[in-house]
């Protein structure tokens, strides 16, 4: 035993080493008991009791393993006291495998990715795939995720409840799934984690649950998957493109959270030891030779985080990647982006008229950046008049007043 | 674990009896049935007769009514269903995969409540 290190509290000290390892404690006592609720009751008690011993004897070498014995014969000791439960919940024959909590080992093994693919599982829906993984692999509070995705506390509790009973109702198993799932798992995992970082990513700015360290937590899970299942292309895809991506973080969100666009940021603020990052696992990912959407994303992202300014920035390269994403992905949204930056390599009237297309087809016929992308061409065109009135329409469509004044600004700076 | 794989599908979308086609279809049931018992899953597992068969009783407050028809009208109707015991959900949802109405109609997998005692 230590001694309580520097000023903080040992209350301190305990959440942060619940914290710190909690996804790992949570799976493996999950693994081995088989209850995603037995577990978290177990860890919770082990936690209390935690409070009590580490203030009395000073906090342990190991906090991390002292947690999991202490959490693995809490467990036992909730089967032993409620056998009811420990029927209902199978929980029965694996007990009497392991009598004594000395019989489980601290594996090494760590269980986490195990505990990803449940939570992932394509019987649940996508928010809850979401909400799932970060409360349980990332050990994130119910209050801290219903911040961020703006969702009362209650909403997020109820919806994590009904997640849980149904992953326990139907025996969806905690297990890496068989050889020919894995890679429609796998895609399914890379989805809830790409979610999580785009949460943060274009956040609408929640100051509880700082979207900084919720970017880095989809980074981490990223790795961990890539750590047991190494060489898997758009995995490494998607681990480029958050990197590449990551890059801009400082300069995207001010200090109101507050989204920047592209355009407008402060390229010093951006952190080019992240392309260095994305660099290696593009090419790793670009070696397998199997490409895929995140991968082009990836190299779409690259171009952007590598250019000396907007306006240097190689558009005819980002249009031919937007083609090539569109050969994988049909979706309105790419093929503006396609036509935005056909706009930009001096291609205007081409540009324009794949807009008005999109614009009529619609999908797209309420979606402000459109009508901006819109405004854009027809002012090199010099149709100023028209122009104007699709600016107009961008900012009557945009939800967001921080948008809306930045198209009055470019409004005003181009019509000066 | 004990689930119920729930057949449905339009019945305008099956292959009409007699039609090789539904020939067709009748071998991979047996094909799968098969699979089922031999792997030790099957509990149970049978075809219904058309939806236009189908007779709904309620009662309330005491009295009995009888409704013809189905109890709710939709375009794909429960055409029959297994019984399965399975590990997991995993397998569960493998099976029910390879059902061939899962071609052209949906499964709908449910568990069986396991009540206490």
């Amino acid at each position: 035993m230590q001694n309580n290190k520097g000023t903080d509290s040992v209350d301190i000290q305990v959440e942060r080493a619940v914290r710190s390892c909690y996804g790992k404690l949570l799976s493996q006592l999950t693994y081995h008991f088989r209850s995603l609720d037995l577990a978290e009751e177990a860890i919770q008690e082990a936690t209390i009791s935690a409070f009590v011993k580490w203030k009395k004897l000073g906090i342990p070498n190991n906090p991390e393993s002292w947690l999991f014995i202490a959490s693995k014969r809490k467990a036992i000791d909730i089967i032993r006291k409620n056998k009811s439960h420990a029927q209902k919940k199978q929980n029965l024959i694996i007990y009497n495998k392991t009598i004594e909590p000395e019989v489980i080992e601290l594996s090494d093994q760590d269980r986490r990715l195990e505990l990803i693919f449940t939570c992932c599982h394509p019987a649940l829906d996508t928010a809850s795939q979401v909400a799932l993984t970060l409360n349980t692999v990332c050990g994130f509070s119910v209050d801290e995720i219903a911040k961020a995705f703006l969702l009362k506390k209650t909403t997020m509790a109820q919806r994590l409840v009904r997640t849980k009973q149904k992953i326990s109702k139907t025996n969806i198993p905690y297990q890496i799934p068989e050889p020919h799932q894995l890679e429609q798992r796998l895609s399914g995992v890379l989805g809830v984690i790409y979610l999580i970082f785009n949460e943060a990513y274009y956040s609408k700015g929640s100051k509880y649950l700082s979207s900084k360290p919720l970017a880095e937590e989809a980074i981490r899970l990223a790795k961990l998957v890539n750590k047991q299942l190494p060489h898997r292309s758009e995995l490494l895809g998607l681990l480029a493109l958050m990197a590449f991506n990551f890059v801009r973080f400082n300069a995207k969100i001010d200090k109101f959270g507050r989204s920047i666009n592209l355009k407008m940021q402060n390229r010093q603020l951006w952190q080019h030891e992240w392309v260095e990052r994305g660099n290696h696992y593009l090419e790793s990912a670009l070696t397998l030779k199997k490409l895929g959407p995140y991968q082009i994303q990836a190299a779409i992202s690259a171009v952007h985080s590598t250019s000396k300014s907007f306006a240097e920035t190689d558009w005819q390269q980002i249009h031919a990647l937007y083609q090539k994403l569109l050969q994988y992905q049909t979706s309105p949204i790419i093929e503006l982006n396609a036509a935005i930056a056909l706009a930009y390599s001096n291609k205007i009237e081409h540009s324009l008229k794949l807009i008005q297309k999109l614009e009529q087809e619609g999908q797209l016929s309420q979606y402000h950046l459109l009508y901006m992308a819109k405004a854009y061409c027809l002012k090199e065109l010099s149709r100023n008049e028209q122009s104007k009135e699709a600016i107009n329409r961008a900012i009557e469509l945009s939800d967001n007043q921080f948008q809306k004044d930045y198209f009055q600004k470019e409004l005003e700076s181009w019509f000066d | 674990m004990q689930y119920l794989l729930m057949i449905y599908a339009a019945e305008s979308a099956e292959p009409t009896p007699g039609s090789d086609e539904f020939m067709q279809l009748i071998q991979e049931y047996d094909v799968f049935t098969e699979e089922v018992k031999a792997a030790g899953a099957f509990l149970a597992g049978e075809p219904l007769e058309p939806v236009s068969t189908a007779t709904t009783v309620q009662v309330r407050n005491g009295e009995r009514f009888v409704i013809d028809g189905p109890f709710a009208e939709t375009k794909e109707v429960l055409g029959g269903y297994y019984l399965l015991d399975c590990e997991n959900l995993d397998q569960a949802l493998e099976y029910a995969a390879k059902i061939p109405s899962a071609k052209y109609g949906s499964v709908e997998v449910r568990p069986i409540m396991q009540l206490p005692g």
